[in-house]
Formats: C-alpha cells, sequence, structure tokens
C-alpha cells in the first residue's frame, strides 16, 4: 500500500503528466489522497485527442481536483474499487462528489517500464467546504443542529441505501462528512462501500473487516457480513449525534482504552443514555439509542423510517 | 494441424481485422469481448467469425469492463453482479447463453471460459468445475469444444501441477483443443528465462501430443520458439497487452492513459525497438539495417513521416504482422528439427547483429536489447 514518496510522485506525473500536485490530502493504509490542479499546457505532445478520447485535454478546466491512488490491490479488489466507482458513476448522487476519471496504470509510459505496483488513480472535484472535524465543537448541546445534520447525510446516503444493489457507505465518520459554505451536507469516501450479501474482498472473522473503530458497527467489528447492511451506517450516524450532543464518545469510558477494548465495548456495553450524559429531550436520546442497538434488526426498520423519525424530531424540537 | 498464427485481438480490433482480411495475415482471429462489443463481433463478416475463436474471457469475472458487459452472459452482468457463491445457481443459464451465441455466429470451435487463479491451490480443478466448466460441458452436448485456460508460470514449471492439468484436460472426450496463456511476471518484454521456455515447450509437446490442438495466446516474439517443440497455434497482437497476458487488462482503460513510445519490430534482431534507436539504426549504420529490418510499406509509411508515429497509430502494428507472416511461412513447411536449425540461425544472426551494433556505438534502450537471445538459444539447446 502506498505512501507519499517522490518515486509515487514521479510515477504519478509519468501517467499523468499535466497534473499539478498541491499537496497530501490524506495518507492511510489504503491510499494517498492528494489535492492538485492539471495544466493544459503541461500536456505532452504525444497524448493525441481522438474520436475516443480527450484524455487530459480541457482537464485544466476541472479546477483543483481530489487524486486518490491505491497501489498494490489484488485484481479482486481493484475489481472492488471500480464497482465502488461505478456506483458514483451510476447513482451520481447530488451530496457526492464528482467523479472525473479513474484508471489503473501498471506500466510508466517514459520509462516504457512495469510499476513495482499498479497504481489505481481516480478523480475527483474538490469540493469547497470544511470537514466536520473541524466545526465538531460547535455542534455541543445544540441538538436541533445535529438533528438537521444527520438529515443532510441521510440525505446522501439514501441514492446507496435505496439502491437495488442495497449499498453500504461503512465509514460514515466526521472526516468524511463535509459542510459546503451553503450548509448543504456532502459525504465523501466510498472506499469501503459494499453491497449487502456480497462476499467482499476481506476475510472472514472478527477484525479482517475495513473500518473506523470508533464510529463502528458490532456487526462490522465481527465481520458478520450478512448482517452489515444500511443499519451499520444507522449505528455510525448514532455514534457521531451522540458525540456531537455531548462532546463524549458513547463507547469509550476512558481515554487510554485501546483498540479491543474498545471493539469489546462497542460489541457488548451499552452507552449511557444520551439524556444523562448532555441536557438534551428524552426523545432525541431515546432516538440516538434506537440506532446504537447492538444487534441491526433492533436498529430503525428501513431508511425512509428512519428519515421519518429525524424528520418527526426535528419538527417538534422547532415547535 | 498445422503451425498456425492467429492475430491476438486487443485494443482497436480493426487493425486485427484489416490485417487479417485484407493483408492475409495469419490464419484467423482470437476475438476479445474486453476490446470488441457484442455488436462489433456480430458484424464481423461469416468467413471471419468462421475462421476465428471467440474466448469469453470470463478470466475476471467481476470486471466491470463496459464492453464485456455488453455481453448478456457476462458474470458480472448476470443478477445483478458477480458473487462466487450464487453464480452456481446461474452457471448452466450462463454456459447455455454462451454456447449459443457462440454457435449461431458460427465460430470455428466452442470455447469453454475458465477463471484465472493464480495460485496453485489443491482443489484448483475442483474451482474450475464449479465455476464453469461442468456447466459448459453439460451444455454443449456433443460438439467439439476448446478449453480456455490462463495459468501461471508456476504451474507450467511444476511438473506435478502439469501433470495435474493435463490429466484434466484430456478427461473430456469432445475437447478437441486448448487454448492456453500464461502470467509470467517479469521486468521484461521478451521472455527472458530459459528453463521457463523449456518448461513450456515441454508442456506444449506434452498437450499435442495427447492429441489435443493446442493454441497458445499472448504470445511475444517467444512463440516462433514454441514452433520448434510441436505443430500448434501461436499469436501475435498489436499492443503490447496482447503480447503478454496479465489479468490487468481487465481492470485498464487503455484509451484513457498516455502510451509508450513507438516501437517497431525487427524480424532481425526477433525483437521491438524504440522508433527513434531504430531510425539512429537506419542511419548511422545503414548496412546492419539492411540485415535486420524487413521492409514493409506500412514500415515505409511510418519511416518516411517527418513526426514520430504514436503508438496508437496502425502502421508498425501492421508491418509486424506481415513480418510474423513471412516467418510463419517459411517455418511451417520445415520439419521440427528443420525449424529448430533455422530457428537457432536466426538467433545467432541476430546475436550478431547486436554485437555489431554496439560496436557501431548504437546503445538501445533496455527493452530494445538483445537479452532475449542467449535464454532462447539455451531453451532450444
Amino acid at each position: 500500500m502506498p505512501n507519499d514518496s517522490p518515486q509515487l510522485r514521479a510515477n504519478l506525473i509519468a501517467c499523468l503528466p499535466s497534473l499539478v500536485i498541491e499537496e497530501v490530502a490524506a495518507e492511510s493504509g489504503q491510499r494517498v489522497v492528494y489535492f492538485g490542479h492539471f495544466e493544459d499546457d503541461q500536456i505532452p505532445v504525444d497524448v493525441v485527442p481522438d474520436e475516443h478520447s480527450n484524455f487530459l485535454h480541457g482537464w485544466q478546466q476541472w479546477g483543483r481536483v481530489v487524486v486518490k491512488v491505491v497501489a498494490g490491490a489484488s485484481p479482486d479488489a481493484l475489481a472492488r474499487l471500480q464497482t465502488e466507482t461505478s456506483i458514483l458513476e451510476e447513482l451520481r448522487p447530488a451530496n457526492f462528489p464528482t467523479l472525473r476519471y479513474c484508471n489503473l496504470f501498471v506500466d510508466n509510459p517514459v520509462t516504457d517500464e512495469r510499476l513495482p505496483e499498479g497504481l489505481y488513480v481516480s478523480i475527483e472535484e474538490f469540493v469547497i467546504s470544511t470537514t466536520l472535524t473541524n466545526t465538531m465543537a460547535a455542534y455541543e448541546g445544540n441538538a436541533q443542529a445535529v438533528i438537521e445534520l444527520c438529515l443532510g447525510i441521510a440525505n446522501a446516503l439514501i441514492p446507496l441505501w435505496s439502491h437495488p444493489r442495497r449499498f453500504v457507505h461503512r465509514d460514515i465518520k466526521p472526516e468524511n462528512i463535509l459542510i459546503r459554505p451553503t450548509g448543504e451536507v456532502v459525504v465523501i469516501d466510498l472506499g469501503i462501500v459494499r453491497e449487502t450479501g456480497r462476499a467482499g474482498i476481506t476475510q472472514e472473522g472478527w477484525g479482517n473487516a475495513p473500518l473506523t473503530l470508533d464510529y463502528a458497527a458490532p456487526e462490522q467489528i465481527a465481520n458478520d457480513k450478512d448482517a452489515i447492511c444500511f443499519k451499520s451506517d444507522f449505528f455510525a450516524i448514532g455514534v457521531l449525534m451522540y458525540r456531537l450532543i455531548c462532546g463524549k464518545h458513547p463507547f469509550r469510558r476512558d481515554a487510554h482504552m485501546n483498540n479491543f477494548e474498545l471493539a469489546t465495548a462497542i460489541e457488548s456495553t451499552p452507552a449511557q443514555p444520551l439524556s444523562e450524559v448532555a441536557e438534551v429531550a428524552e426523545d432525541v436520546s431515546n432516538f440516538v439509542d434506537w440506532l446504537m442497538r447492538k444487534a441491526p434488526w433492533q436498529r430503525p426498520r428501513n431508511p425512509a423510517l428512519f428519515v421519518q423519525a429525524l424528520t418527526e424530531l426535528k419538527l417538534r424540537m422547532e415547535t | 494441424m498445422p503451425l498456425r498464427l492467429l492475430h491476438q485481438v486487443g485494443h482497436n480490433s480493426i487493425w486485427n481485422v484489416e490485417s487479417f482480411q485484407e493483408d492475409q495475415c495469419g490464419d484467423g482471429l482470437i476475438l476479445s469481448p474486453l476490446h470488441q462489443n457484442m455488436s462489433t463481433v456480430e458484424r464481423l463478416t461469416p468467413g471471419t467469425r468462421a475462421a476465428s475463436i471467440f474466448d469469453p474471457q470470463f478470466f475476471l469475472p467481476s470486471s466491470q469492463k463496459p464492453k464485456l458487459l455488453s455481453y448478456p452472459f457476462f458474470p458480472q452482468g448476470v443478477d445483478g453482479g458477480f458473487q462466487t457463491s450464487t453464480f452456481n445457481s446461474h452457471a448452466r443459464d450462463v454456459a447455455e447463453a454462451c454456447i449459443r451465441f457462440q454457435r449461431d455466429l458460427g465460430f470455428r470451435t466452442i470455447v469453454v471460459p475458465t477463471r484465472f487463479i493464480d495460485q496453485l491451490y489443491s482443489d484448483y480443478i475442483d474451482r474450475q468445475r464449479r465455476f464453469t466448466v461442468d456447466a459448459f460441458m453439460e451444455a454443449a452436448g456433443d460438439s467439439p469444444l476448446c478449453l480456455s485456460v490462463a495459468v501461471t508460470a508456476a504451474m507450467i514449471e511444476d511438473p506435478v501441477f502439469r501433470t495435474r492439468l493435463l490429466n484434466w484436460m484430456t478427461s473430456y472426450p469432445n475437447l478437441e483443443e486448448v487454448y492456453l496463456m500464461y502470467q509470467h511476471t517479469r521486468d521484461s518484454k521478451q521472455v527472458q528465462d530459459a528453463d521457463f521456455l523449456r518448461a513450456c515447450m515441454d508442456f506444449f509437446r506434452e498437450i499435442v501430443g495427447s492429441g489435443l490442438a493446442l493454441t497458445v495466446g499472448y504470445t511475444n516474439g517467444e512463440g516462433m520458439l514454441f514452433a520448434t517443440a510441436a505443430d500448434l497455434t501461436f499469436t501475435m497482437g498489436s499492443f503490447e497487452n496482447t503480447r503478454i497476458f496479465s489479468v490487468d487488462k481487465f481492470l485498464q482503460s487503455e484509451g484513457e492513459r498516455r502510451g509508450p513510445k513507438a516501437r517497431i519490430y525487427l524480424a532481425g534482431l526477433m525483437n521491438w525497438v524504440q522508433f527513434q534507436d531504430a531510425q539512429t539504426i537506419r542511419t548511422r549504420a545503414p548496412a546492419i539495417w539492411a540485415r535486420v529490418y524487413e521492409p514493409t510499406e506500412y514500415a515505409e509509411r511510418a519511416l518516411a513521416l517527418a513526426v514520430e508515429p504514436t503508438f496508437n497509430q496502425p502502421q508498425l502494428y501492421k508491418h509486424f504482422f506481415e513480418n510474423m507472416q513471412a516467418q510463419l511461412a517459411n517455418t511451417r513447411v520445415a520439419s521440427l528439427a528443420d525449424r529448430r536449425r533455422m530457428l537457432r540461425g536466426c538467433l545467432e544472426q541476430a546475436k550478431s547483429a547486436y554485437a555489431q551494433l554496439q560496436a557501431h556505438g548504437i546503445e538501445l534502450e533496455r527493452h530494445g536489447r538483445g537479452g532475449h537471445i542467449d535464454p532462447w538459444l539455451e531453451a532450444l539447446a
């Protein structure tokens, strides 16, 4: 899996020569994310547009872009990634960034050498926004704003949840929630999205699923693939609501908990009711508790019911 | 079956079709649904289809490539997306539809697809049988069939695994042909591993010796070596990924990437060299050029251009096809022993040409150099 390095950048520029890398946006175990833009006058003369392709030509007008690079993944894993990018293509949800381009590169076209690891590159629209991570404190004690926010998240995810292939985001967390200056919510990172019931690319069993532990549902931790569905996203939204309203994680009893202890708590320890740790209406506390039930079947029955309950809470708080 | 040469169709399949139909290069085509959507294949002339085989290319059944998905029987298009766990319940329907398609279009034979499995699993054959083979065998009835199998180099080099493959392939009475390709991971464009080449030649000799016809797909120059082992069919392709098998091609979008520098095939070097290196040889060492370059109208046109041709123009590939056709015509009529002798002679001449280029101070780019010559001679020894 890749790290930002001069070699990785050189390989990327060889494949996309008009790309100007501005900075590293994120590095994770799975990939490197860059911010950048394209400059048409950097397109080499041998890259000529034809009737099939406008590769690189006119890409300057995209402005700032997000460039995601995954390296060294197996063909099956890459096929899964392509499924995910094709979901973006297929659904084009308004509240997801626009996918501009994606491809797998296996050769360096300048040196004509095989790359040490194939690079799967996707280029997405750069969304002018702030991540929720930077604004979390503003939500503390403001249940009404949190409910508004979660309705925005739900609206972004409904095209996934209600798709015939029953997609699940699986990684709802503050870093993946962007808020535009207009207040509109944008959900990013379909990196670990999966179809409900599909075998997937990870191994079976506890600890093998890709996840962000702080927001993972018990069935994700157990890697119970049959049980992972839109309700896993409900659980993450429940954790998010709890954290935003009271400023504390529902399952982190203290700051020194290790991952195993946290995972065990998520799987088996009920959270202290939100109404006991924050000044919040009982119905809001009950709703959050409903989302964070350990067994998926105990959470809201379907996305429509989830949105309806959130909307009712919102209306009650407004009156 | 005599020695034969097929086009390994890839991106811009029209070049292969034109080369076959207009220049009479090759004995037919191996059609590629990855690069040709269903209507393109259906529009081919009946004569071309009858000389060709259609490989359904189920190697990566979850591939999202749009042209593959234009075939309703491609696994990813079945039941909302491929799943190993549920595909079995659709395998029979897929087999029937795929066989019907091949039969209705009148291809030379019916190809049974398999999955690319890159590990020497103890249940490798079981997996292939469960995936498609049992369903296709059942659906095909008594029709003659061709089994398409992509293996790894390790599978060919391991004599025990090789024997298992042979036993499996020969266990179907109506299987007449095997279409085999190998993923040989290397950092050179030509195979430079004499042991691997020897193992291939042994394996291919065994397959043909068992009574099966054999087509070896995705061959680069080593196809000429294999022709010394048995009367088999080998292939020629335009872009490099039709001359080296890799499952990556089921993930890449070829039209939407920057291509490599243009190369030209020099028959006297038995290799592709960068076009600008070829121009250097032509200018600075015309006597060597005359020995290594087999002129064709296509190459002459490319060499006369004021600007260097790009990798995605057809002339240099059509030149290669004509050179290969000429080499095949000389080889086909010879006995296996004569083929070995002839090829050894060609390799010795190439070796000497490379030495002379070096003596002239002409440095070729790494892949255009003669690193393949000695291993090929060794494999022939």
